[in-house]
C-alpha cells in the first residue's frame, strides 16, 4: 500500500509545531499541575489500594465506604498496583505519571511501527492522530485513569494483528479485556484471518488470561498468606460489582455511551428507563451480530484494510460499555490514524474521502478542542450533555467502516455462501450453447468429468489407471463398435492443474487409441464485477461438465463415470446391457443391500456418517419429488440418448443437483429405470467445505427442482403449432435465425417488416419453404424510415424517421388531426404492403412492430384494406398485466370488442418473456401449456442489431431466445 | 446367569511343557509352518478357507507345512467336524484335532497349538475374512526377529470391503474396538491399536510361553498373548490388513459380553501385575545405577534423559532377535535398553566421544549382547546386515547432504524388511519445537550434547518423511517423547 498521496504540505508543518509544543510545554505543564492537584482522581484510588495491600488491610480493599469510587479492579491488580505504596503522596502521582507517559510512548511506538507498513507518511499520521486525543490524554493525565495502559494493549494489539504475529495480538488485546470486559470484542476481528492465526490468537489470550490469574494466585497466597484469604478477596471483588452496578447513574455528563444517551433521553421523559435499557440491549446486540457477520462475511484487500477492520473493533467498545468516559476514548487514535491513512489512499471513493474529512473534523471540534480549560464551563457541560462527543465515534465509526467495506471484498466463506444460495450462481444454466451433433456416428460416449478445484483434486496416476482400466472393460464388452472418452475439467482450478494432467491424459489418448475432449475453460469469480452477466454459466460445476460433454459428444448411448466415487469397472458393461434392453438409466446404487465399499480404514467414520446422511437425503428426495430409488447420487449412469437429450435440455442446476434432475427427468417422461449394485472405491472423502457447499446448494436447490418438477418443466417435447417470430428483415442475424428456426419446423409463423433494411436477405430460402410457414405483415411504425413518398411530418421525426418509441408515437398520435392521421396511416399501410406484393411474399394475417396496429384508432382508419386480411394479432396476454407491456394488454382488451366489430379474427395469445428463454425447462412447460396460442418470439442468430444504421433496443436477449427455441427442434 | 457363562469364567490349567504332550520348543519332525484354524458354526466358509489356505501355503513352503483344524462343534447340528474330517481325508497336510471343552476359542486354539509341530504358527478365522498376503509379509517379519506378527485393522493403510448392509455394524464395531483398546492401553503395557483381529503369526517359542501360561479360554487370550511377548522379552509387531465382512456377528448379548470382558479383563490385569507373564520392566531396572561411576551433572543428564525419553517404546519397535545397529549410542542408554530386554538381541553402538564410550562400556561390562565401539556414522561397521539400525536424536547435528548419505548407508546395511529408527525433533510443532530447539542448542553449547561444529539442521516431518521415502522405506512416524518435547519418531522399513 506505498502508492498513497503525500501528506500536504500545512499540514506536515502544522503537525511538526503543534506536537513540538506539545512536547516542549503542555508536558511539563501537566506535570506540574499534577504535583499541585490535591483534590479527587481516579489515581488517588489505586494509590489508597496500595497503601491498603502494603498495610494488608485486606477488609478494605473493596469497600462501598469509599463512596462514588471504589476499587473496581480484578484482584491481582491489587498486586500489581502495590509498588505505588514505596512512594509517598506527593512524589507517587508523579512516579504513576511517568508510568503513563511510558505506556503512552510504547503505544505510539508499535502505532507507528504499524503504520510504516501501510502508508508513506506513518510519522505525520502518528502526530496527528496524537494531536487528535491530545487533551484526552492530558485530561486522562490529570486524572490519573489506566487508560494509557490500555493503550498500549490496543496498539500492541494492532501490530500484532498487521503484523500476522496473532499471539502476541492477543496478548495485547487481553490487557484492556482484563481491566474492563468490553474490550473482547476486539477479538471478533480474527474471524477474518485464518484459522492457523484464529489458534494462536486463542491460544495468546488463554496464556495471558491464565498467567495472570497464575500471577494472582501466587501473589495472594504469599501476600494474604493462604489461598482462602485470597479468595475471600475475590468474593468481595464479585459483591463490590454487583453494589456498583446499582448506584452509578450512567446518564451523568461524562459517560459517553449509548446506554447514557438513551437514559438521558429516558430523563428528557421520551421514554422510560427500563425502556431505555431493552433498547439499548436490543440495538447491542445487534449491531455485534452485524459486526461479527462483517467479519466473516468480508476479508480485507490490503494491509490498509486489515488496519480498518481492527479500528472498526474498538467502536462496540466506545459505544457500548454500559458507561464509557469520555478520557476512555484514548484509543480513538488507531481509528483516526487509519482515516487519514484511508484518506491519501488514492483508490478512496470521493464520497468516502467527504465523509472522512467529516467525520475527523466533527471528531476534532466535539472531542478535542472542547476542553473545559478553552470553551469554558458552559460550552463543555453543553456538549457533554448533547452527547456529542458520542455522536463523533458514531460518525468516525461510519467512516471507519465505510473504508473497511470498500477495502474488503468477499471472504472465502462468503463466496461459498453465495455459489450455494444464489439462483444466478448454481441454478440457471440457460439454453445450450450450441446444438448436439444429430448425427451419432458413435455407439458409445463415456463422460468423465475431472474436478480440479480448491476442494480437491485427483491424483494423475489414479486418474490414468482408472480410465484405463474402465476403457479396457468397456472395450471388451462392446466389440468392435467405436466409442469415445471425454474427460471434461471443471471447478476453479483448471490453469493451474492443468500442467499436472495433460500429460498423463496424452498417455491415456496414445494409449488407448481413442479420442479424448480436453475442455479447460479458466474461470475467475473474484474479478467479477457485480451485475454483469456472468460468462462461465454453462460450465461450472459437475452438472455443467456433463452438459459440455454431452453437447459435445457423438455416441448413441452414454455412461457417466464419476471419479471421486470410482465404481468397479464391471458396472459399467452391466449398465451397457441394460441400456440394450431397453432401459433408459441405469443407476450403480450404492445402498442396495449387494453393494459393498472398499475403503481405506481411516476414512470409516466419515464413510459411515455420509452414508447416514446420504440415506437421509434420498428419504427426503423420496418425500418430496417423485423419486423412488434409494441412491440418486452415486454419480455413476448408464443413459440412453433419449433420456440424455431431455435431461439436459431440461437442466438448471450446475453442480450437485443435476442427478436429481436426471431422475426426475426419467420419471416425468415414464422412462424405464434400473438401479444396480455396486462395489465402491474411496480412497480419500470429501472435505468439509464441499459438504457444507454440497449441503447448502440441497437446501436452496431442492425447492426450486420441487417446483419445477410440479410445473412440468422435465415433461416431454411439446410440439407447438403457433410460435410466431418478430422482426423478419431487421437484421442478417434476425433473418438466419429465423430461417433456422423455420426449416427445423419450430417456427410456423413469420412477420415481415417491409421497410426492414435486410428484407430481401435469405427470402427465397424462405419463400422455398412454401406452404408450411405462414407469413404476415409486421406493420411498422417506429423503426427506419417511412416507405410512402411523401410522409406527413407531423407522425414522423425531423430527419424524416419513424418517432422510435411506441409512447412517443401514441402522444403524438393523440394530438395530430384525424384526417392527416388516416392519410399517413393509409399511405404507409399501402406502402409497406406493395413492397411485399412486389417481392411475391403472400400475407395472410396482420400485426404491428411494437404493436403499433393497437394504437387507438389506428385499425379503424385501416378498415378498408383490412377487407382482404381478416386475421389480426391481438396481444392479450393477461400474465402481462403486471410487468412493463402493461399497457400493450391494456389497449388489447380495450380493442377486443372493436375487433369483433370489425370483423377480424384473432387467435389466443401469449408473450413470453426473459425468464422463459433463460430455462429452457420452463419454456418447455410454458409452451405445452399454451400449446395452440400464438407465441411470439424474436430469435437471432447472432447479435449484430448494434451495428444497424438505426440500432434496436432488444439485442442478447434475441440470442438467448433463438438458442432456446433452437433446442426444440432437437429430435430425441 | 446361565451355566455356560460360568464355563466360561473358568481358567485353563496351567501346561507344562513337556515332551509327553509334545508341547515343547524342539518337536520331534518339525514343519516350517503350522496354520491352526478353529471351527465352529462353519462349513461351507470351512472348507473354502481350507483350501484357500492349502494352496497358498502348498504355494510357498512346498511340503513343509500342516493345517490344524479345531472343529469345536457348537450341537449336533453343527457339521463342523465332519466338514473337517472330510477335508483331512482329502488334504494331505491337513490335520483334525478335536476339541470338546470347555467352550470358547482361546480354548480351542491352545489344543490346536499344543498339537502342532511347527517353527511358526499362523492362526486365522475359519470364515477367512483377512487376505492371505498377510502371511507374506508376516514370515518376513518372523524372520527378521520378530516373534509376533499381528494384523491391525486400525492402522492408516488397512482396507476394508464392507457390503452396504454391514457398514452400520462395521463402523460400530470400529468404534467400539477403538475405546478397547484405549482401555487395553492404559491398563497393560500394550502399544497396538488392535489386539483382537483374528489373524496372526507368531514363532513356536511365543507359543510356548504363551499357551503353557493361558488362563481365558474365551476371546481375550490374545491379551495374553500380547502380555507375554511384552513380558519374556519378545518383540512384537503389526501389520496393515485387507479386511472382507461378510457376516458380523449382530446378535451380541451384550450382558454376558460385558461380565466376560470385564471379569477376563480384570484377571489378566492382576495376574499382569503379579508378573504372571514375565517382567520385562524388572530387565532394564536399575539401569542408572550402571552408570556409577560418573560425575554428578552426568548422572543427572542421564537421569533426566532417562526420564524423559521413551526408550522402552522405542526398544519394543526393535526386532526381538538379530544384529542391531545404534548408531550415534551416546551413554548408550537405548543400546543398554534393547540389549537388556532380549538376550537375542545383539547390539552394537557407535559413537565417536571417548569420554562416553568409556562410560558406555563400563554401563555395559556384565552384558554378552552388547558391544560399544568407536565409530562415525558415515562409516557403519561391515559384516553382515543388520536387521535394525536406530539414530535417535542425532541427524541434526549433521548438514542436510551428510544427512541424506547417513540414511543411505544405513539402507545398504540394513537386511530386507530391517528397520531403521530415526528420531527428530519437529521444527513446526509451536512452542514446544520452538523451546526444543533452544534447548538443543544451549545442550550443545553447555557441553551435554557433543557436536562437530556444523550447526544444527533440522526438517519438518514432511521433509524427513520425503528424504526416507526417496532412499527407498516404508515410513511410519509418530510422536514419541515426553510433553516437554515435540520428537518424532520414524519407523523406517527396508522395502
Amino acid at each position: 500500500m506505498k502508492d498513497s498521496k503525500k501528506l500536504p504540505h500545512y499540514l506536515q508543518y502544522g503537525t511538526f509545531i503543534l506536537s513540538g509544543l506539545l512536547l516542549a510545554i503542555a508536558l511539563p505543564l501537566y506535570a506540574h499541575k499534577i504535583s499541585i492537584k490535591t483534590d479527587y482522581t481516579d489515581f488517588l484510588v489505586y494509590y489508597r489500594t496500595a497503601l491498603r495491600v502494603a498495610a494488608e488491610d485486606w477488609q478494605n480493599i473493596y469497600t462501598l465506604s469509599d463512596g462514588q469510587s471504589p476499587f473496581r479492579y480484578l484482584p491481582p491488580f491489587a498486586g500489581l498496583f502495590r509498588p505505588l505504596a514505596a512512594f509517598d503522596a506527593k512524589t507517587a502521582p508523579l512516579f504513576w505519571y511517568a508510568v503513563q507517559w511510558l505506556a503512552f510512548g510504547w503505544g505510539f511506538f508499535f502505532l507507528f511501527q504499524t503504520l510504516r507498513k501501510v502508508t508513506r507518511n506513518a510519522f505525520w499520521i502518528s502526530c496527528i492522530s496524537l494531536l487528535f486525543i491530545l487533551r484526552l490524554c492530558l485530561d486522562t493525565f490529570t486524572i490519573g485513569q489506566v487508560s494509557s495502559v490500555m493503550f498500549f494493549g490496543f496498539s500492541l494489539g494492532l501490530w500484532g494483528y498487521l503484523n500476522s504475529r496473532s499471539a502476541l495480538a492477543a496478548l495485547g488485546i487481553s490487557i484492556p479485556m482484563l481491566f474492563k470486559i468490553g474490550p473482547g470484542i476486539v477479538f471478533g476481528t480474527f474471524l477474518s484471518r485464518a484459522k492457523t492465526e484464529q489458534h494462536r490468537a486463542l491460544w495468546g489470550a488463554l496464556f495471558t488470561v491464565l498467567g495472570f490469574i497464575l500471577f494472582g494466585e501466587i501473589w495472594g497466597y504469599f501476600a494474604l498468606g493462604s489461598f482462602s484469604a485470597y479468595h475471600a478477596l475475590w468474593a468481595s471483588w464479585v459483591g463490590i460489582v454487583n453494589a456498583d452496578s446499582q448506584y452509578y447513574d450512567a446518564s451523568h455528563y461524562g459517560s459517553q455511551s449509548l446506554n447514557s444517551v438513551l437514559l438521558r433521553f429516558a430523563n428528557q421523559g421520551f421514554f422510560s428507563a427500563e425502556a431505555a435499557h431493552h433498547i439499548y440491549l436490543g440495538i447491542a446486540g445487534v449491531l455485534c451480530v452485524g459486526l461479527f457477520l462483517f467479519w466473516l462475511l468480508r476479508s480485507p484487500k490490503s494491509l490498509l484494510g486489515r488496519g480498518h477492520f481492527y479500528t472498526l473493533a474498538l467502536f462496540p467498545y466506545f459505544w457500548l460499555m454500559p458507561e464509557t468516559f469520555k478520557y476512555s476514548l484514548t484509543p480513538l487514535a488507531f481509528p483516526v490514524a487509519f482515516l487519514v491513512a484511508g484518506l491519501l489512499n488514492s483508490h478512496a471513493r470521493k464520497g468516502l474521502q467527504r465523509w472522512t474529512w467529516f467525520a475527523l473534523a466533527f471528531g476534532f471540534f466535539t472531542i478535542t478542542v472542547a476542553g473545559k480549560d478553552l470553551v469554558g464551563d458552559v460550552v463543555f457541560f453543553g456538549i457533554q450533555k448533547l452527547s456529542l462527543p458520542w455522536l463523533a465515534t458514531v460518525i468516525l465509526g461510519i467512516a471507519t467502516g465505510w473504508h473497511a467495506w470498500s477495502e474488503s471484498k468477499l471472504s472465502p466463506f462468503a463466496r461459498l455462501l453465495s455459489e450455494a444460495l444464489l439462483y444466478r450462481n448454481s441454478y440457471c444454466l440457460g439454453p445450450w450453447r450450441r446444438l448436439p451433433d444429430e448425427n451419432r456416428t458413435l455407439a458409445l460416449s463415456v463422460l468423465v468429468p475431472l474436478p480440479l478445484a480448491n476442494w480437491g483434486s485427483l491424483d494423475p496416476v489414479f486418474i490414468q489407471k482408472t480410465v484405463r482400466e474402465l476403457a479396457k472393460k468397456i472395450r471388451a464388452s462392446i466389440g468392435e463398435e467405436e466409442f469415445e472418452l471425454l474427460i471434461i475439467p471443471y471447478g476453479n482450478r483448471i490453469a493451474p492443474f492443468t500442467h499436472q494432467f495433460h500429460p498423463a491424459l496424452n498417455l491415456l489418448k496414445n494409449d488407448l487409441q481413442i479420442q479424448t475432449l480436453i475442455r479447460f475453460v479458466t474461470r475467475e469469480r473474484d474479478e467479477k464485477v457485480a451485475g454483469e452477466k456472468s460468462t462461465d454459466s454453462d460450465f461450472d460445476g459437475r452438472g455443467g461438465a456433463l452438459r459440455e460433454g454431452f453437447l459435445t459428444s457423438r455416441g448413441k448411448q452414454f455412461l457417466i463415470v464419476h471419479l471421486e466415487q470410482a465404481c468397479e469397472p464391471d458396472f459399467f458393461p452391466k449398465a451397457l446391457r441394460a441400456l440394450h434392453e431397453g432401459y433408459d438409466l441405469v443407476r450403480a446404487n450404492r445402498r442396495q443391500p449387494e453393494s459393498s465399499f472398499e475403503i481405506p480404514v481411516k476414512i470409516l467414520p466419515l464413510v459411515y456418517k455420509r452414508h447416514r446422511l446420504g440415506m437421509v437425503f434420498n428419504r427426503l428426495v423420496r418425500v418430496f419429488l417423485p423419486i423412488q430409488t434409494s441412491d440418486t447420487h452415486s454419480g455413476n449412469f448408464g443413459i440412453s440418448w433419449r433420456l440424455a437429450v431431455n435431461a439436459f435440455s431440461t437442466q438448471i442446476s450446475s453442480h450437485f443437483l443435476f442427478d436429481l434432475e436426471l431422475s426426475l427427468a426419467a420419471k416425468a417422461l415414464e422412462l424405464r429405470e434400473l438401479d444396480i449394485p455396486v462395489k465402491i472405491n474411496l480412497e480419500a472423502e470429501k472435505k468439509f467445505p464441499r459438504l457444507l457447499f454440497e449441503g447448502l446448494t440441497v437446501l436452496r436447490g431442492l425447492p426450486i427442482l420441487w417446483e419445477r418438477y410440479r410445473k412440468g418443466c422435465y415433461g416431454p417435447m411439446p410440439r407447438p403449432t403457433k410460435i410466431t417470430a418478430d422482426d423478419w428483415g431487421l437484421s442478417r442475424g434476425v433473418n438466419f435465425g429465423i430461417l433456422c428456426l423455420a426449416k427445423k419446423g419450430v417456427i410456423k409463423r413469420i412477420s415481415i417488416m417491409a421497410n426492414g433494411p435486410h428484407l430481401q436477405e435469405g427470402l427465397e430460402e424462405l419463400l422455398g419453404l412454401g406452404s408450411q410457414i405462414e407469413l404476415g405483415l409486421h406493420f411498422n411504425l417506429t423503426y427506419g424510415k417511412p416507405l410512402q413518398t411523401t410522409p406527413n411530418p407531423t407522425l414522423i421525426l425531423e430527419n424524416g424517421t419513424f418517432i422510435p418509441s411506441p409512447f412517443a408515437f401514441l402522444r403524438r398520435w393523440m394530438k395530430t388531426p384525424k384526417q392527416v392521421r388516416r392519410e399517413f396511416v393509409r399511405k404507409e399501410f399501402q406502402a409497406q404492403m406493395d413492397v411485399l406484393e412486389k417481392l411475391g411474399i403472400p400475407i395472410s394475417y396482420l400485426d404491428g412492430h411494437h404493436h403499433i396496429h393497437m394504437v387507438p384508432g389506428l385499425l379503424k382508419e385501416l378498415t378498408p384494406e383490412l377487407k382482404t386480411l381478416k386475421n389480426v394479432r391481438l396481444p392479450l396476454d393477461s400474465s402481462l398485466l403486471f410487468s412493463a407491456q402493461a399497457p400493450i394488454s391494456f389497449l388489447a382488451y380495450l380493442a377486443r370488442p372493436k375487433f369483433k366489430s370489425f370483423g377480424l379474427s384473432y387467435l389466443p395469445f401469449v408473450y413470453p418473456g426473459p425468464r422463459h428463454f433463460s430455462d429452457p425447462g420452463y419454456f418447455r412447460a410454458y409452451l405445452r401449456k399454451y400449446e395452440n396460442f400464438e407465441v411470439i418470439v424474436h430469435p437471432a442468430e447472432k447479435n449484430d442489431l448494434a451495428f444497424l444504421q438505426y440500432p434496436d433496443a432488444y439485442q442478447e436477449g434475441r440470442v438467448t431466445e433463438f438458442q432456446t427455441l433452437q433446442m426444440l427442434g432437437v429430435k430425441s | 446367569m446361565n451355566r455356560s457363562i460360568l464355563h466360561e469364567l473358568r481358567p485353563l490349567p496351567r501346561l507344562a511343557q513337556s515332551t509327553a504332550t509334545g508341547f515343547t520348543l524342539k518337536v520331534e519332525n518339525p514343519v516350517e509352518v503350522s496354520l491352526v484354524i478353529p471351527a465352529k458354526n462353519s462349513t461351507h466358509s470351512l472348507e473354502t478357507t481350507v483350501r484357500e489356505a492349502h494352496a497358498y501355503l502348498l504355494n510357498r513352503f512346498s511340503n513343509s507345512f500342516e493345517i490344524i483344524l479345531v472343529p469345536n462343534p457348537s450341537g449336533p447340528d453343527d457339521p463342523s467336524d465332519r466338514v473337517a474330517e472330510s477335508l483331512a481325508r482329502q488334504l494331505d497336510q491337513v490335520r483334525v484335532v478335536p476339541h470338546e471343552k470347555p467352550p470358547g476359542k482361546g480354548a480351542a486354539l491352545q489344543t490346536g497349538i499344543v498339537k502342532s509341530r511347527g517353527n511358526w504358527i499362523f492362526f486365522t478365522d475359519s470364515d477367512l475374512p483377512y487376505d492371505l498376503d498377510f502371511f507374506d509379509q508376516a514370515i518376513e517379519k518372523l524372520r527378521g526377529g520378530y516373534d509376533l506378527v499381528t494384523g491391525n485393522r486400525r492402522l492408516a493403510s488397512s482396507h476394508f470391503h464392507i457390503p452396504v448392509s454391514l457398514l452400520r455394524l462395521a463402523y460400530g464395531r470400529h468404534r467400539l474396538g477403538l475405546g478397547f483398546n484405549a482401555l487395553v492401553r492404559m491398563l497393560f503395557p500394550i502399544q497396538t491399536t488392535d489386539t483382537q483381529a483374528g489373524i496372526k503369526a507368531f514363532s513356536r517359542r511365543l507359543a510356548v510361553e504363551t499357551f503353557s501360561r493361558q488362563t481365558c479360554p474365551g476371546f481375550l487370550f490374545d491379551l495374553e498373548l500380547f502380555l507375554t511377548a511384552h513380558g519374556q522379552g519378545l518383540s512384537q509387531t503389526d501389520l496393515p490388513v485387507t479386511l472382507h465382512l461378510n457376516t458380523e456377528k449382530s446378535t451380541v448379548r451384550i450382558l454376558r459380553e460385558f461380565v466376560l470382558v470385564a471379569y477376563w479383563l480384570s484377571r489378566i490385569w492382576i495376574q499382569n501385575r503379579r508378573g504372571y507373564y514375565g517382567k520385562r520392566a524388572d530387565a532394564v531396572k536399575g539401569i542408572l545405577s550402571r552408570y556409577r561411576g560418573a560425575d554428578f551433572s552426568t548422572r543427572f543428564f542421564l537421569y533426566a534423559r532417562w526420564k524423559l525419553t521413551p526408550y522402552q517404546k522405542m526398544s519394543s519397535k526393535l526386532p526381538g532377535r538379530g544384529k542391531i545397529l545404534d548408531l550415534g549410542c551416546g551413554h548408550g542408554l537405548l543400546a543398554l535398553t534393547a540389549a537388556l530386554e532380549s538376550p537375542h538381541r545383539q547390539v552394537l553402538g557407535v559413537d565417536h566421544d571417548p569420554q562416553r564410550l568409556e562410560l558406555a562400556n563400563r554401563a555395559a561390562v556384565p552384558l554378552q549382547n552388547l558391544r560399544i565401539e568407536k565409530g562415525s556414522l558415515l562409516e557403519p561397521p561391515e559384516g553382515a546386515l543388520f536387521s535394525a539400525i536406530t539414530a535417535i536424536d542425532v541427524m541434526h547435528y549433521f548438514t542436510p547432504p551428510f544427512q541424506e548419505q547417513i540414511l543411505r548407508k544405513a539402507f545398504e546395511r540394513l537386511e530386507k524388511g530391517g528397520v531403521l529408527l530415526v528420531r527428530e525433533v519437529n521444527p513446526t510443532g509451536g512452542w514446544i519445537s520452538r523451546w526444543n530447539r533452544t534447548y538443543e542448542k544451549w545442550a550443545t553449547q553447555i557441553g551435554f550434547t557433543q557436536a562437530n561444529s556444523q550447526g544444527l539442521h533440522f526438517r519438518t516431518p514432511e521433509g524427513w518423511e520425503e528424504v526416507l521415502k526417496s532412499i527407498g522405506y516404508k515410513v511410519r512416524s509418530e510422536r514419541c517423547s515426553s510433553f516437554l518435547f515435540a520428537d518424532i519418531l520414524y519407523t523406517c522399513e527396508r522395502l
